[in-house]
Parts: C-alpha cells; structure tokens; sequence
C-alpha cells in the first residue's frame, strides 16, 4: 500500500482524471494543489476541501509552472508526488489539421509534461523522495488514425517519461507514465462531440480503474501503468508486432462506417 | 421539533437535502450476542435488532467521498441494525420478522472522519458521533483495506475481499444518532451501482483503543456474516428529526 503523500500537485484538475486524482488525494489528507487553466472547473474541485487550494496556471509556459511550483512549496511545503494530468486531444485527418492545432497539442502534451516534471524533480532529487505520475496513453504506443496530433505527442510524453527514469533510476525517485485506453472522461466526450469516427465504438474505462492502477504500479516502482482489460497485450503486440496491430485498426476502422 | 433547511458550516452554506455525488464504500457485517450489543448502545434508549434470537449485526463500514457537499474525505462508520424508536417490546419471532421485512433502522454509534468540514457538519447538522482519526483506505489491492488510528494509536484494520456481482438497487433507511442526550433520526437514501458481495470475506484486526475494546466486548473479530464493497454511491440525507 502507497503511503498518502503529505503533499500534492495536480495539474489538469478542473475535470476527469486530474480532478477524480485530487479529489482522492485530498479526501486521504494529502494537502493538494489542484492546477489547471479552467477556474470555474478548479472551484468545482477544491469546494469544501480544505486541504485544497486551486491555482490557475498554464501549463504550456515554462516559468509560470516553475513560479506556481514556488508557491505551492511555500504554502504547503515539498511537493511529494505530482500528478501531471493537464491534456487536451483535438481529433482530425493530419492531412487535414490546422498546423496551429499540432503545435498547441504537442505545447501542452508534452511540454507541458516536460515544463511540470521538471520544475518539481530538482526538488525531489535533492530530497531523494517523490513520485512523479504524468499521463500518457496508450495512444504513445499505438498510432491512432485521426488522432495524429495526440498520438504524436503521447508518443513523445512516452519517450520522455522512459528517457528520465532511466537517467534517474536509484535515485530515490518513483516515475509512473500512465498509458490508458480509452476512459470515460469529459474529454473523451469532447472527442467524440468533435469526430464521431476518431474512437470508433470503443467504450470508455472507469477513471477509478485508472487511479488504482497507478497506486500499484508506484507501489511495485514499474514505469508504465497500463489499466483495463487486455491493455497489456495490445501494449507487448505494438512493441513486438507492428504490422499485426495495423492490421487490427484496419479490421476496426473499416468497421467505423 | 424543527427542521432547518440551510447550516452555515466553516463560512460555507450547506443545504438540505445534503447530496453526496460519489462515494465508494465497503462493509462487513457481523452477527454478535444481543445482550452485548444492547449494552453497548443502552445510551441511546434503542434496542438493538434481531434476526436471529439472542443475535444482533453489527456493521463496520469505510466509505471515501469523492465528489460531494461535505467534501472529500475518508469515514469509518460502526454501526448497529436497530428496532425503530417507540416500537413496542415484542417475542423472538416478531423481532425476527420485523428485521426479515427490512423494518428496522441504523443506530451510528462511532463515526470518525479524517476532516475537519465534514466533521463539523456531522455533528453540527445530524448530530453524528464524528471525531478526527487517521483513515488510511486502500482499494486498488486484491482486498479493500482500511486501517483506523485514533490519538497515535491503533484502532482496527478492516479488509474485504471482492465478492461476486450484485444486484444495485436503490434503498432508504433512518439513520439513528445520539449526542447530547438527543436522539435523532435522519432520512438517508442511497443509489449504490457496481455492488459485490458474498458470505464471510472480511479479516478484522484490533488494537488496544477503547473502540478496539468495544469490538472485542461484542466477541470480535470473529468471521463476518456478510461483506460486501461498493464502487459507486449516490446519497442524500434529510434533516433530522429530534425524537
């Protein structure tokens, strides 16, 4: 069993997975800073927690995120874990996207991921204590058709989160790269209000199973969190089949209509 | 008797009815000698339940509150099935029938939280016996688990195993409470979804505080009668009424 950590920092907060993350964090008694760009979303969150404080900030810019990370510490202290969550995924051809929509995707998938991980680790060096979750997906593995952008940068979030876990390993660090299938979201739902074809009829996962997921997988200090059904076996295929699971997402998006 | 309908708690107005949005819970119920049970609860001037003669349930329940209008935050609930207040005294079978019908309430006799807003709230609104406690909960293992300390010391270590699937259905209940010296009854329905259960499944562990001591007064631990865990629950609690 994970220890609760004394104090957290989630970013993509106001909705989904962030927000169900910070909410169990606080309801376990963690102090909680909960982040995120949408302030109406953010009051939803923190309301009635104590133990909660909201901050508003984009994780898309470098030194604001290095600045909330001062401020968290001042407030609550050391930041123990980080749940970076903050992500946004607009479907589309790539044939047929807005260039802007690609550079907005990568600046806050992955830059972001890179701008939060990275304003927290020197701390947690230092300390030689913390864990650092931030979500992928299984999209960084599997390239989706229609979800170019966010495959894209999920695949580099992936890269990232392998590349500095290994550069860190024994270093008192714990390092989860979250890589769910689809989860009944509002972002998901924001997904398919967009392009009905992108998921197919793919039906969503539980966010819960997400979450505890991640509470093993920190406990065993394994890397990648692959929650539901069969992800695992679609993960080793794409690893070390290719070719079969292109063959699958013909078979399912030919199925698409 | 008064009902209020709003309660200013830490600067926040809280209404009636209180919604609680999601919550997960897991519960273990135990058969235990009534005679035991009644002592223990004497204070409150209910009589315990009895589905079996000479047996009452005693329930242990952890609960985390997710998304709701008392916050997040983690409960640990021991509670007793009792006759509703002001019912007459009555034989074995009756008493049997009575619980066999579902005509019974829920006495909480100790009800610690781990904050400080949904603490007030407890026992300003209801007047549940809520105090401060570490509830460590852990559900993402093959067993649920809850470890319960009080003032640095050990309480109980409650774990519940997965059951089999369950039908979900909807249900009411009173909720019973008793603090100084008024008893109060509270409405409370719950829209449970994702309910496992099955016979025993529950390993409960004590230490040596006084709640510890009150378990073991009831014989536990000993194997429960029923478990059962919750993934998802909707719930609302009325206004009490003072009896």
């Amino acid at each position: 069993m994970t220890v609760t950590p004394a104090v957290a920092l989630v970013t993509g907060a106001a909705s989904g997975m962030g927000q169900l993350a910070a909410r169990r964090l606080a309801a376990a008694g963690a102090s909680v800073a909960a982040v995120d760009v949408d302030g109406d979303g953010l009051a939803a969150t923190v309301a009635r927690a104590p133990n909660m404080r909201s901050w508003e900030c984009d994780v898309t810019d470098a030194g604001a995120v290095e600045r909330l990370v001062k401020e968290v510490e001042s407030a609550f202290g050391p930041v123990d874990r980080l749940v970076h969550a903050a992500g946004i995924c607009l479907p589309a051809l790539l044939a047929e996207q807005p260039v802007e929509e690609l550079d907005r995707t990568i600046a806050v998938n992955y830059l972001g991921t890179a701008h939060a991980v990275l304003s927290v680790l020197p701390g947690m060096l230092e300390r030689r204590h913390g864990e650092i979750v931030a979500f992928a997906s299984l999209a960084g593995w599997l390239p989706s058709p229609r979800l170019g952008a966010y495959s894209a940068s999920k695949h580099a979030v992936v890269a990232f989160m392998e590349v500095l876990a290994y550069e860190n390993r024994g270093r008192g660090v714990r390092f989860a790269c979250v890589c769910p299938p689809v989860v009944d979201t509002p972002m998901v739902a924001g997904i398919r209000a967009r392009d009905e074809a992108a998921l197919g009829g793919q039906r969503g996962i539980e966010p819960a199973i997400v979450l505890d997921a991640i509470e093993r997988s920190l406990d065993a200090d394994e890397l990648f969190v692959l929650p539901g059904k069969g992800t695992k076996s679609v993960w080793r295929a794409r690893r070390f089949a290719p070719a079969l699971i292109w063959r699958q997402i013909e078979r399912a998006t030919s199925r698409r209509g | 008797m008064s009902r209020t309908s709003r309660y200013t708690i830490q600067g926040h107005e809280v209404t009636i009815p209180v919604e609680v949005r999601d919550a997960g819970a897991c519960m273990a119920s135990f058969l235990v000698p009534a005679a035991a049970a009644q002592d223990l609860i004497g204070y409150s001037g209910l009589d315990v339940a009895e589905p079996l003669p000479g047996r009452a349930v005693c329930s242990l329940a952890f609960m985390r509150y997710l998304d709701g209008d008392l916050g997040p935050y983690h409960e640990l609930a021991f509670a007793f099935l009792v006759r509703h207040k002001g019912m007459e005294p009555a034989s074995a079978v009756t008493k049997s029938a009575e619980v066999a019908r579902g005509f019974m309430g829920a006495f909480i006799h100790q009800l610690p939280v781990n904050q400080e807003f949904t603490l007030e709230a407890g026992r300003g609104i209801w007047g549940f016996p809520k105090f401060l406690a570490d509830i460590d909960i852990d559900r993402a293992g093959p067993a649920a688990r809850c470890e319960l300390r009080h003032d640095g010391e050990h309480v109980l270590t409650l774990s519940i195993r997965r059951g089999v699937s369950m039908p979900a259905r909807g249900s009411s209940v009173d909720a019973y409470s008793h603090s100084d010296g008024v008893l109060r009854r509270t409405a409370w329905s719950m829209e449970p979804t994702g309910v496992r259960g099955r016979p025993g499944g529950a390993a409960l562990s004590l230490g040596d505080h006084p709640i510890a001591k009150e378990l073991r007064a009831l014989g536990l631990p000993r194997r429960a009668a029923f478990s059962s865990t919750i993934d998802h629950v909707r719930m609302k609690f009325q206004a009490p009424d003072e009896l």
